[in-house]
């Protein structure tokens, strides 16, 4: 084993196989970057030039690209709201808070240095792993993966917000989403409003982007002038983020633990750490009132558990051959490529290739993070720039970013009818991170329920680690019924849990109580195979909903059921949410006419020049360079973007297809 | 002296022969400066894909002119979403093609409403097979692997677990093969292959199907865990032969034989074929889009043998897709004729035996 470590090293520390991993760390960087693009778009890329290269070089820049695309990831979920990849969606809660406080570089700061434990964390546990960990995975059956579920299901009753009853169902809305399109055991269109671009489900990154992101830029767009509500940036943020991480370095180190264990156990899957970690930070540490408002333990706890599964998942995928993620299959696809068969094979004859990987992982979250560093005070001086200048820009890449998740129009149109969705729960106080859980968890429900009891009945509970599982989810619970969280504002007739006005919360309800009773007459028409989850997951969802019917329509005081932003502070010669809606519906429309490179483009030169009142040609010069970036990333990634009926009659030229 | 003449004209005329159409050709059709986009309807990642992008980085060096070649993942609803489009909207001007696999033609074979495509408009250039079979865990099944007869026994007694993903996946060639059979077994869905795989590892399930190639890479040298019979391979002559991979194994109709005493045949054992077409002959193919010029299709096919005779590239696609032959132009046309050709009443038995076994319609 140490003979083989140290061979390994030696094989990374020639200049090639340097390079390569450097090569690789920056493609990561970039890719993480880039909403919507993650780990597994940037090693299909490498796929075609890791083919015929010397096996330790395309070794070490695969895993330099996967090592650190959850590192950089945290510049668009910290600065801008924007989850880089679907395993920073949890860093946003508590990351862009801190950056609205003008805190922007210390949220950073405490991202990568818990990027950088959580990534060399990983790669430490996986050198231990290799030699014990597949008896210990082999034990995780149905029964123990439901389990898991369950357990990261419950992670929900701590993060429902101020009305636990709004909070559940708000996640039952999630699970809800998650039955439409393909029925995942029996692959049945259901509850497809007849378009087939619900032939598959909804992509969890329209999801997120929808929840969190669009939310943010039509919130910011009406009430502030920067994020920064300062428009500064704190210069002392390093040294103070260094101090954050080193204050929690025991729960950076727990969910570093929980990421590494998630990433190797089969059943729950990747993107689901960030919500699992910050659902532990929440449930387990003193003063909760200030997570979701800036709290440094919830950038701490995501960061730390995102870099350290990738260590985890490399666990199955190497003992095993059985990829432990998206990016772990085409990972695997790269190693086969290159002549390296994973398993036990590997195991017992080419161990020094093992432990390549391994130093691999931990020298390119050293350079990840560095370089990170490095260039984090000239990207954060983003938040100080007036924000109807990069507004545009923004909703672009949100946009860019959606379509990357199946390359169909219909991802477009998804984002948009999910944000006005996202818009109004952030408006009414509807817990979307718990819609988020129930979402990313949906699948995972509906298969291992269905799996668990068809395979073992009731007896799957006599397992001894399912047994260690349900009284982890019993205490998860308890702590959730403990802890009450209060809501940030007073409950006052003048306040925004006031008991009057209520048409626009009942007109939000009621769109919800609609799209479960589709769901519901949809599922009947189905066989139980496919037709029990969504007929479960809306009836839940009008249970959760009942006492907050009841709630608006008995009580007449103030009550946490209530809750409408609008009432608190009108923003004064702002437009309205409704406004920007129908701003975006204009832009698709009009990029359904001419495609989506010359819409976008239309959309920020227009913007620019009417909302952010900047020159004309400095406004058109906004657009054309939108034009051009999207043209180079669509050269360098082998991208293409949404067409309009333009196309159709007329072929453009590079970038305007 | 005389032969040895006669070896290097006969050498010359092959060289030229093989040279001719490329130089013919390439006055006519070239797609220089163009970009080629090869569409995946799968996502990054995936069988398809991987074969895909190691065959990309050489297309384009054999194609005439030396264009560009991207891939271009659209997934969705098992590639059909990605093939409606192309059948629609690609241009046959060379290019745009497409890398279908086993699950487009699953939809065109069953008859469903979300195919708007056939694949037989499509023009064909070339065809991978890959071997297919379905193995257990010896022991957990009371297998022997020595005498049929005893086999199938065990088998109709055993409690056999199968992990699958839905009723309507490729698995369906095995799940026919166990009903001519009268074999039960307890089909657990929702499973894709490698949790499927993950979960016959840990031993919850006792019978996988899988690639010949990844079975023997995963339990070649396991003695648990055998084969129980293989997909075997169509011949040129149109007859099944046996897995080359698997020399000692039964082929399907093989063991169906020596246990019933019969050779397979009615409407079963024609959809059990079809599936077996599409699954093992027909794995994988490169299609041009409907309408391609036959200037272009011929540039193709030169393009891909080109390509598949690359040192580097044969060195690779063992490890990708077995051993077996490939098929170019006309003779993968052919297989996807053969094995999109169903008769209604075929159909109609598939429907049925969907309905009865999984209270599942087609559409």
């Amino acid at each position: 084993m140490y003979e083989a470590a140290i061979a390994a090293l030696a094989q990374l520390a020639t200049l090639q196989t340097m390079l390569a991993l450097l090569a690789g760390v920056i493609v990561g960087l970039v890719v993480g970057i880039l909403p919507g693009l993650g780990g597994t778009a940037g090693l299909a890329l490498l796929l075609p030039i890791v083919f015929g290269m010397e096996p330790s070089s395309a070794l070490a820049m695969m895993i330099g690209l996967l090592a650190v695309t959850t590192t950089s990831d945290t510049f668009p979920s910290v600065l801008m709201g924007i989850p880089g990849t679907s395993g920073s969606q949890a860093t946003v809660l508590d990351g862009f808070p801190m950056t609205k406080k003008g805190e922007g570089t210390r949220a950073l700061s405490i991202a990568f240095i818990s990027s950088l434990f959580g990534g060399i964390f990983g790669a430490f546990v996986l050198s231990f792993a290799v030699v014990f960990a597949t008896p210990i995975i082999l034990q995780i059956g149905f029964g123990e993966q439901l389990m898991l579920v369950i357990l990261a299901l419950s992670m929900v009753g701590i993060l429902t917000g101020a009305n636990i009853w709004k909070g559940l169902a708000a996640c039952s809305l999630g699970l809800l989403l998650g039955a439409l399109g393909s029925a995942p055991l029996s692959g049945v269109q259901r509850a497809a409003f007849g378009t087939e671009y619900l032939l598959d489900p909804l992509p969890l990154v329209i999801i997120g982007l929808a929840m969190f992101a669009t939310p943010e830029i039509v919130d910011l767009l009406r009430r502030q002038s920067t994020i920064s509500e300062t428009g500064r940036l704190e210069r002392t943020g390093w040294a103070k983020g260094f101090h954050d991480w080193r204050k929690n370095w025991w729960l950076s180190l727990r969910c570093s633990m929980i990421g590494s264990l998630i990433g190797a156990l089969p059943g729950l899957g990747g993107s689901v750490v960030d919500w699992i970690a910050y659902g532990h930070a929440v449930q387990t540490t003193k003063n909760r009132e200030s997570y979701g408002t800036g709290d440094p333990r919830g950038v701490v706890a995501p960061e730390s558990a995102n870099n350290a599964k990738e260590g985890g998942a490399l666990v199955p995928t190497l003992l095993l051959g059985i990829p432990g993620s998206g990016s772990m299959a085409i990972l695997l696809g790269g190693l086969i490529l290159i002549g390296i068969e994973p398993g036990k094979d590997m195991i017992d004859n080419n161990m020094d290739k093992v432990y390549l990987m391994i130093w691999s992982i931990a020298v390119a979250n050293i350079v990840g993070a560095g370089i990170c560093f490095f260039l984090a005070p000239q990207i954060a001086r983003i938040t100080t720039i007036k924000y109807t200048l990069i507004a545009p820009f923004m909703i672009g890449l949100i946009f860019f970013a959606a379509f990357q998740a199946t390359r169909n129009w219909g991802d477009l149109i998804a984002l948009l009818l999910l944000s006005v969705l996202g818009i109004y729960m952030k408006r009414f106080g509807w817990s979307r991170p718990a819609l988020l859980i129930g979402f990313v968890l949906s699948t995972r429900v509906e298969a291992s329920v269905y799996q668990t009891v068809t395979l073992y009945g009731i007896t799957f509970i006599e397992r001894p680690i399912v047994q260690f599982l349900i009284v982890l989810t019993a205490l998860s619970i308890a702590l959730a019924v403990f802890f009450k969280q209060k809501s940030s504002e007073p409950v006052t007739v003048d306040g925004p849990h006031s008991h009057l006005r209520l048409v626009p919360q009942w007109a939000f309800v009621i769109g919800v109580i609609a799209l479960s009773l589709y769901v519901f007459q949809d599922a009947l028409k189905f066989n139980s195979l496919t037709g029990m989850y969504p007929l479960v997951a809306s009836v839940s969802t009008l249970v959760f909903l009942a006492p907050v019917v009841l709630m608006m329509a008995f009580k007449r005081a103030p009550s946490d059921f209530f809750y409408d932003a609008e009432l608190k502070s009108v923003p004064e010669g702002g437009r309205s949410a409704e406004f920007y809606i129908g701003m975006l519906i204009v832009m698709l429309l009009f990029s359904g006419i001419v495609g989506f490179v010359l819409g976008i483009a239309t959309f920020i030169a227009l913007f620019l020049y009417r909302a952010a009142h900047v020159l004309w040609w400095k406004a058109i010069l906004g657009g054309v360079g939108f034009i051009l970036f999207l043209g180079i990333i669509s050269d360098q990634l082998t991208l293409r973007y949404p067409t309009g009926l333009l196309q159709n009659y007329l072929s453009l030229p590079w970038p305007l297809q | 002296m005389l032969s040895g003449l006669k070896k290097l004209l006969m050498g010359a005329a092959a060289a030229l022969a093989l040279s001719a159409p490329n130089t013919v050709l390439a006055d006519d059709f070239t797609l220089e400066g163009q970009t080629v986009t090869w569409i995946v309807g799968f996502s990054e990642g995936g069988g398809t894909d991987r074969l895909t992008r190691l065959l990309q980085a050489k297309l384009g060096e054999h194609l005439p002119g030396n264009p560009n070649v991207i891939v271009l993942n659209q997934p969705g609803g098992g590639s059909v979403i990605a093939s409606n489009g192309f059948h629609e909207n690609a241009p046959n001007d060379g290019t745009m093609l497409i890398m279908a696999s086993t699950s487009s033609l699953l939809p065109v074979i069953l008859g469903s409403d979300v195919a708007r495509y056939n694949p037989n408009d499509w023009v064909a250039v070339t065809g991978f097979a890959r071997g297919a079979t379905m193995y257990a865990i010896s022991d957990d099944l009371g297998l022997g692997h020595e005498d049929m007869m005893a086999d199938y026994e065990a088998l109709k007694s055993a409690n056999i677990r199968f992990g699958t993903e839905t009723p309507l996946s490729a698995e369906l060639l095995d799940f026919v093969s166990m009903e001519m059979l009268g074999v039960d077994a307890r089909y657990i869905f929702g499973l894709a292959s490698k949790d499927a795989e993950a979960a016959f590892q840990r031993g919850e399930m006792n019978v996988n199907t899988d690639n010949v190639r990844s079975y023997l890479k995963d339990y070649g040298d396991d003695p648990e865990v055998n084969p129980v019979w293989s997909y075997g391979v169509i011949d040129e002559n149109g007859d099944l032969q046996r897995d080359p991979d698997l020399p000692n194994t039964p082929t399907f109709p093989e063991f169906y034989e020596a246990v019933r005493g019969e050779e397979p045949s009615g409407t079963a054992y024609e959809m059990q074929q079809a599936l077996m077409n599409a699954k093992v002959m027909l794995s994988k193919a490169v299609m041009l889009p409907p309408g391609t010029p036959d200037n272009i299709r011929q540039a193709y096919i030169d393009a891909m043998r080109n390509v598949t005779s690359d040192p580097e590239i044969i060195a690779a696609l063992p490890r990708e897709i077995g051993s077996m032959p490939l098929n170019f132009g006309d003779e993968t046309q052919q297989a996807m004729a053969t094995g999109t050709a169903i008769a209604p009443e075929v159909r109609e038995w598939a429907a049925e035996f969907l309905m009865e076994r999984f209270d599942t319609s087609l559409n």
